[in-house]
């Protein structure tokens, strides 16, 4: 890689009471590139995501944003150096309409100086037709969407989403993977994902963590065939 | 920061029409009432304005202060100790009251709300937290009478003015509150109706939400606390220049809690909602006093009660609710805060 990555962790730890929960990551993410964090219940996923967005503090180890430690940083901070967080529950503002949710995303000091296109995020997210509506009114996948379109609204340079499929039909999830392939090139995105069928759409760049560790690293394909992710995870999850 | 000059939605042309029939209602009371009833419909349009106050905090972030005649009490204290107790000259003393008065609980308010605020204390805790506010606030006031007069207070306070320039005539007041009333009232519609009102509905919302999308939310919420104290305490401090007395009574936990019921009887939220409860509210307190005064408490718990399950969105909801049936553009039954 010739680049020097968007984001990067030296040896990441951190560690709740005697439980190491993230236990010495380092992980590079390229430019533009899509990645996915893959890895069985309390594998440290949410852990590493949160400590990138700076609502939990890294017990030791370096995040480089751009060459710059972001440890230590508010959140707020961070949201403004271009960081968005798409979170795991939908999280809209629900008596605001669509509308209403994308602007202020656009028009918020994390978004300053760029003005989004309102209305293109509402044709990629499909919610054009909804756009007076009250977010509180929307399904459950239409919420999901809405809050991947205002993580874009702030022109982020990482979007992290927690599990963006959690709570979807099959056919959300294959939209929401045809939606988060079109960024491919604009945004860097690295998402947490259970479901590998979505893993799989998205043909990304996976990241497997088991207790705490990366314990592989590479294209899905490279990753799908390799023994050790198979024993601690694909072999038990594939039938889902 | 960008503008956002919104033109005005239906649900804005109601707020405008339902203000211009509550004011211009009020602005002709005068020629059909005594002197005595001119004096007790001044007074609640006072205790509306400090409503509108808690009304600006609670209303918009969702937070209860329990506390709020904490800041109506500086206001009528400073006003008090300005003009009685440091016996400032005649001319300028009660302008000086105002001043001291306000700033006074603009700067506790900030105080509390800095530290609270951004401690993260949300929810019931800032409730619990300024009722205890309330508490303190009154027995400084009972305990500290050499400055607050004690437990009989201060008497004396001058009307408001400068010189021969006084608000000491019924109707003049009438008019003062009355415009004072309208101009905060349009005011604060007019500032959160703009791009303030709608952060304020993130933070509402979900506010974790509103910080990681870089929004300041504490110090939007700081903000507010302080205006709806500064609100609160300018009622306050005219209230005493109208009585001409203050009392420990003034930013006790009876006031805090009748205030709450105000706002909610007509509605949180809608800045209007803190002016018809507190007309409603005190006219049912007057008829009822005056047949038994141990009849009010009685029934104010029973009333309160009753509100919550009849109309928990207060009395103005019904009206707009009955409203949005004849608009399309808006979702049916949506209360606008």
């Amino acid at each position: 890689m010739t680049a020097s990555p968007l984001l990067r962790t030296q040896a990441l730890s951190r560690s709740f009471g005697g439980l190491v929960a993230v236990d010495d990551v380092s992980i590079d993410l390229a430019h533009g590139e899509i990645h996915c964090i893959v890895g069985p219940n309390g594998a440290g996923k949410s852990t590493l995501l949160n400590m990138v967005c700076g609502t939990i503090a890294p017990s030791s180890g370096r995040i480089l944003f751009e060459q710059r430690d972001i440890v230590g940083l508010t959140k707020r901070r961070i949201a403004r150096l271009g960081i968005a967080r798409k979170f795991q529950t939908p999280s809209v503002f629900d008596s605001l309409t669509v509308r209403q949710n994308l602007e202020v995303a656009a028009d918020g000091p994390a978004g300053a100086g760029k003005v989004a296109d309102i209305d293109d995020i509402l044709r990629r997210i499909e919610l054009a037709t909804v756009a007076d509506k009250l977010a509180g009114r929307l399904a459950h996948g239409q919420k999901q969407w809405l809050e991947v379109g205002m993580a874009l609204a702030t022109t982020p340079r990482l979007l992290l989403l927690d599990e963006p499929t959690a709570g979807m039909t099959n056919n959300e999830t294959a939209q929401t993977a045809a939606l988060i392939r079109l960024l491919r090139g604009d945004v860097t995105v690295l998402a947490i994902e259970h479901d590998m069928g979505f893993v799989r759409a998205l043909a990304c760049e996976t990241i497997v963590m088991h207790q705490g560790r990366v314990i592989a690293n590479g294209s899905f394909e490279s990753i799908a065939a390799n023994d050790v992710v198979r024993d601690v995870y694909l072999g038990r999850g594939s039938n889902a | 920061m960008k503008k956002h000059r919104r033109p005005l939605s239906s649900s804005d042309a109601t707020w405008l029409a339902g203000a211009a029939v509550l004011f211009v209602g009020l602005a002709v009371v005068p020629v059909s009432v005594g002197d005595y009833d001119l004096a007790t419909i001044r007074d609640i349009m006072l205790f509306a304005l400090f409503a509108v106050g808690l009304d600006l905090f609670w209303g918009r972030s969702g937070i209860l202060s329990f506390g709020h005649a904490t800041f109506f009490g500086v206001g009528a204290y400073g006003m008090a100790i300005a003009t009685v107790k440091l016996g400032l000259p005649g001319g300028f003393g009660s302008i000086v009251g105002l001043g001291l008065g306000t700033a006074l609980a603009s700067l506790l308010a900030f105080g509390v709300g800095y530290f609270l605020i951004r401690g993260g204390v949300r929810g019931a805790y800032f409730t619990i937290t300024t009722l205890a506010l309330s508490l303190i606030a009154q027995q400084t006031a009972v305990g500290w009478s050499s400055v607050t007069g004690g437990d009989s207070g201060l008497i004396g306070v001058p009307a408001l003015g400068y010189d021969e320039l006084r608000f000491s005539d019924p109707i003049a007041q009438f008019y003062l509150v009355w415009g004072v009333l309208l101009a905060v009232s349009l005011g604060a519609w007019s500032v959160l109706r703009g791009r303030h009102g709608l952060v304020l509905k993130m933070i509402e919302d979900n506010e974790v939400k509103a910080e990681t999308l870089g929004y300041s939310t504490s110090l939007y919420l700081i903000v507010l606390f302080t205006l709806s104290a500064t609100v609160a305490a300018l009622a306050g401090a005219l209230y005493a220049t109208m009585t001409g007395f203050v009392a420990p009574d003034m930013l006790g936990l009876i006031l805090s809690t009748e205030v709450i019921m105000w706002v909610a009887t007509g509605g949180r939220g809608l800045i209007l909602g803190a002016i018809v409860g507190t007309i409603v509210v005190s006219e049912l307190q007057q008829r009822i006093s005056s047949v038994d005064t141990k009849l009010w408490p009685m029934f104010m718990g029973l009333f309160f009660i009753a509100m919550v399950f009849l109309f928990p969105d207060g009395l103005l909801s019904v009206v707009w609710r009955v409203g949005a049936l004849f608009r399309r553009d808006k979702p049916s039954g949506e209360v606008r805060r």
